[in-house]
C-alpha cells in the first residue's frame, strides 16, 4: 500500500520577503517525485547542500512547496482542511541530527515526552505517566532518566528520547534527517539496529535522509539520490548505480582496510 | 527556587530586593502606617520640625511629610509597577501575534513602531499627555503606551529568535500549536530576559512619573506623589530644602535598587 505520494515538489527561497519579491534564486527542489510503501525504509542520500532537509521539512509540514503535491494515507495535505490535516500529521513524525537542539532546554524529558499526549489525548496524570514509561522502555531508557534534562543525557540517550518522541502518537511514518549522523560509529550502530527492531515490531515506515552511503544501504530498501535539488537515480537492494552523484558518494566511503581500497576502487 | 539559589551569591541583589520588598509593604500598609492624615491642612502648624509627633516634620500647608511620603509610595512605585505589568503583557500579546504571523500585519507593525520609535520616549509621551491633557490616569496611558511600543518590538524579535529553534518545530510536528506552544516553549525560555529588562525600566519609569509631575504635566496637587511633592516644595526652596530633600532622596533610593537588582538579575542569565 502506498504511504506517501510526492508529486512534482519544488522549492524556491524569494530573495526578500514580502513587498520587495523581485528575483527568485535557482531552485532549491526541482520536480521530486517519488513514492513511500507502508512499512518500508526509503534511504536518502546526497551531497550537502542537495535539498534533503528541505525535502523533509516540506513533507514535515514545515515549510510549503511553492509547487507540487503531497499525498499521505490517500489525503492531499495542500488541500484537506486544518482539522483533518492534523489528525493525518500525527502519523508523520520527525527525528533531526542535533539531538540536544531539538528539546527546550526548560522541559524535562517527562515533560518532552508527555507533550504529544496532551496534543492528542485526554489522559490523566497517571495514564499519561504510564504512557512515558512505555516509551522509555521502547527505546531502551530507564523511567528514573524521566525527572533529567537534556542537556543532562548523553549524545545516544538524547536521540533514543527524540526517537522514543516520535513514537508517542504511533505514526505510520517517521523521518530520519541525519538521524545518527552525529553519533560515534558504535552509537550509530546501536541506534541502527533500534530504529530495525521498532520498525519490525511497529510496522513502521522511514524516510532515512543522509549524506553517508554506507549507512544508508545498511538501513534501507530503496535508496534515492539527490544532486543540485533533483533526484537523479534509485539504487535498489542489489546496489547497482551509474549516475555520477551516486558514484562519487559511493567513492566517499573509507574502506575499513587501505588493502580493500584498490579492490573498491575498481568499476562495478 | 534556581533564582533564589543562584542569587544567594551576591548579596547586593538580594539586599535590594528585600529593602524593595520592605517599601512595597510600606505602600500597600500606608493607610495603617500613616501618623496622620496626608491630605489634613493645617497652616498653624506649617514648616514644623522633626517631633515625635511629626517625624519628619511638615510642608508648607502643615501637612505631615512622613505620612505623604508613605502614601507616595503608592504613586510613585505603584504607578510604574501597573505600566510595566500592564505595558509587558499587552507587549508579549501583540509581539507574539506579530512573530507567529509574519506576512503583511508583520510588515506594517514593524515600519508603525519604527516611526514611533523614531521619536524620543519623553517626547511621545510629553505628546499624548499634551492631548489627553494632565492626571494620574493619563500619565499611566501615555507612559504604558510608549513602553508597550517598545517591548512589543523587542518581544517580536525575541519570539521570532525562538520561532527558528529546532525544539519548537519539533514540538510543532508532534501537534503543539498556538497559546500552547507560547506557554510551553516560548515563555519559559525568554522569561529571564524579559523580567530583567522590565525590573531594568522600573527605574527610569519612576523617573519619568516624578518628572512630569515636575512639569505639571502628571499627576496634581494634592495627591503626594514624589515628583509632585517636589514641585510643591520648589516654591520654598531657600528657606526650607527639606521639603524637596525628602522626596528626592526617596526617589533616587528606589530608583538605586531597582537598577542594582536589574543588574544582579542581568548576571543571572
Ligand atoms: N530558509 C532558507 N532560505 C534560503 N535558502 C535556503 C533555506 N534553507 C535551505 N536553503 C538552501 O537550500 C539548499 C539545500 O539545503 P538543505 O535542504 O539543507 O540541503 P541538505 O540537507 O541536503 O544539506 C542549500 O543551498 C541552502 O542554502
Ligand atoms: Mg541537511
Amino acid at each position: 500500500m502506498t504511504l506517501l505520494e510526492v508529486k512534482n515538489i519544488e522549492k524556491y527561497y524569494a530573495q526578500r520577503p514580502f513587498l520587495f519579491k523581485r528575483g527568485q534564486e535557482a531552485p532549491v527542489l526541482e520536480n521530486v517525485t517519488f513514492s513511500l510503501q507502508e512499512g518500508e525504509c526509503l534511504g536518502i542520500v546526497g551531497q550537502s547542500g542537495s535539498g534533503k532537509s528541505t525535502l523533509g521539512r516540506i513533507i514535515l509540514g514545515i515549510e510549503r512547496p511553492t509547487n507540487g503535491e503531497l499525498i499521505f494515507q490517500g489525503v492531499n495535505l495542500y488541500e484537506a482542511p486544518s482539522k483533518e490535516k492534523k489528525m493525518i500529521r500525527r502519523n508523520l513524525q520527525a527525528v533531526f541530527q542535533n539531538s540536544y537542539h531539538s528539546f527546550n532546554p526548560k522541559q524535562t524529558i517527562f515533560e518532552i515526552l508527555e507533550e504529544p499526549f496532551l496534543n492528542f489525548e485526554h489522559f490523566s496524570k497517571a495514564e499519561r505517566q504510564q504512557k512515558v514509561r512505555e516509551l522509555l522502555d521502547c527505546v531502551e531508557l530507564e523511567w528514573a532518566m524521566a525527572q533529567n534534562y537534556p542537556s543532562q543525557l548523553s549524545g545516544g540517550q538524547q536521540q533514543r528520547v527524540n526517537i522514543a518522541r516520535a513514537l508517542a502518537l504511533k505514526p505510520k511514518l517517521i523521518v530520519l534527517d541525519e538521524a545518527i549522523s552525529s553519533l560515534d560509529m558504535i552509537l550509530q550502530k546501536t541506534i541502527i539496529e533500534l530504529l530495525q527492531r521498532l520498525q519490525k515490531e511497529l510496522q513502521l515506515a522511514y524516510l532515512f535522509i543522509s549524506h553517508d552511503l554506507q549507512a544508508t544501504r545498511f538501513m534501507s530498501d530503496r535508496i534515492l539520490v539527490m544532486q543540485h535539488g533533483q533526484l537523479v537515480e534509485e539504487i535498489g537492494k542489489d546496489g547497482t548505480y551509474q549516475h555520477p552523484a551516486s558514484q562519487a558518494l559511493y567513492n566517499a566511503i573509507l574502506p575499513s582496510h587501505p588493502r580493500e581500497r584498490k579492490k573498491k576502487d575498481r568499476p562495478n | 527556587m534556581k533564582f533564589v539559589r543562584t542569587k544567594s551569591g551576591n548579596l547586593t541583589g538580594l539586599i535590594s530586593l528585600f529593602l524593595l520588598v520592605i517599601t512595597g509593604l510600606l505602600g500597600l500598609f500606608a493607610p495603617i502606617l500613616m501618623p496622620h492624615d496626608p491630605f489634613a491642612v493645617d497652616i498653624a502648624k506649617k514648616f514644623s520640625v522633626p517631633s515625635w509627633d511629626y517625624p519628619l516634620g511638615t510642608d508648607h500647608l502643615g501637612r505631615c511629610i512622613l505620612s505623604r511620603l508613605l502614601l507616595g509610595i503608592r504613586y510613585s512605585l505603584g504607578s510604574a509597577l501597573i505600566i510595566q505589568l500592564v505595558a509587558i503583557v499587552l507587549a508579549i500579546l501583540l509581539g507574539a501575534f506579530v512573530a507567529l504571523k509574519r506576512g503583511l500585519i508583520d510588515f506594517l507593525f514593524i515600519r508603525l513602531c519604527d516611526i514611533l520609535l523614531a521619536f524620543p520616549t519623553l517626547v511621545l509621551a510629553f505628546g499624548l499627555l499634551g492631548i489627553l491633557g494632565p492626571s494620574l490616569k493619563n500619565v499611566l496611558i501615555a507612559l504604558i503606551f510608549t513602553q508597550l511600543i517598545y517591548y512589543a518590538r523587542m518581544i517580536r524579535g525575541l519570539f521570532i529568535g525562538i520561532n527558528e529553534k529546532d525544539f519548537v518545530q519539533a514540538a510543532r510536528i508532534t501537534g503543539t500549536t498556538g497559546i500552547q506552544l507560547i506557554r510551553r516553549h516560548y515563555i519559559p525560555n525568554l522569561l529571564p530576559s524579559i523580567v530583567t529588562i522590565v525590573a531594568l525600566d522600573i527605574g527610569k519609569v519612576i523617573l519619568e512619573i516624578a518628572g512630569f509631575s515636575f512639569i505639571g504635566l502628571g499627576v496634581q496637587a494634592p495627591i503626594p506623589e514624589w515628583g509632585m511633592m517636589i514641585n510643591e516644595g520648589k516654591q520654598y526652596m531657600r528657606q526650607h530644602p527639606e521639603l524637596m530633600l525628602y522626596p528626592g532622596l526617596a526617589i533616587i533610593l528606589v530608583v538605586l535598587l531597582f537598577n542594582q537588582l536589574a543588574n544582579r538579575l542581568k548576571r543571572l542569565d
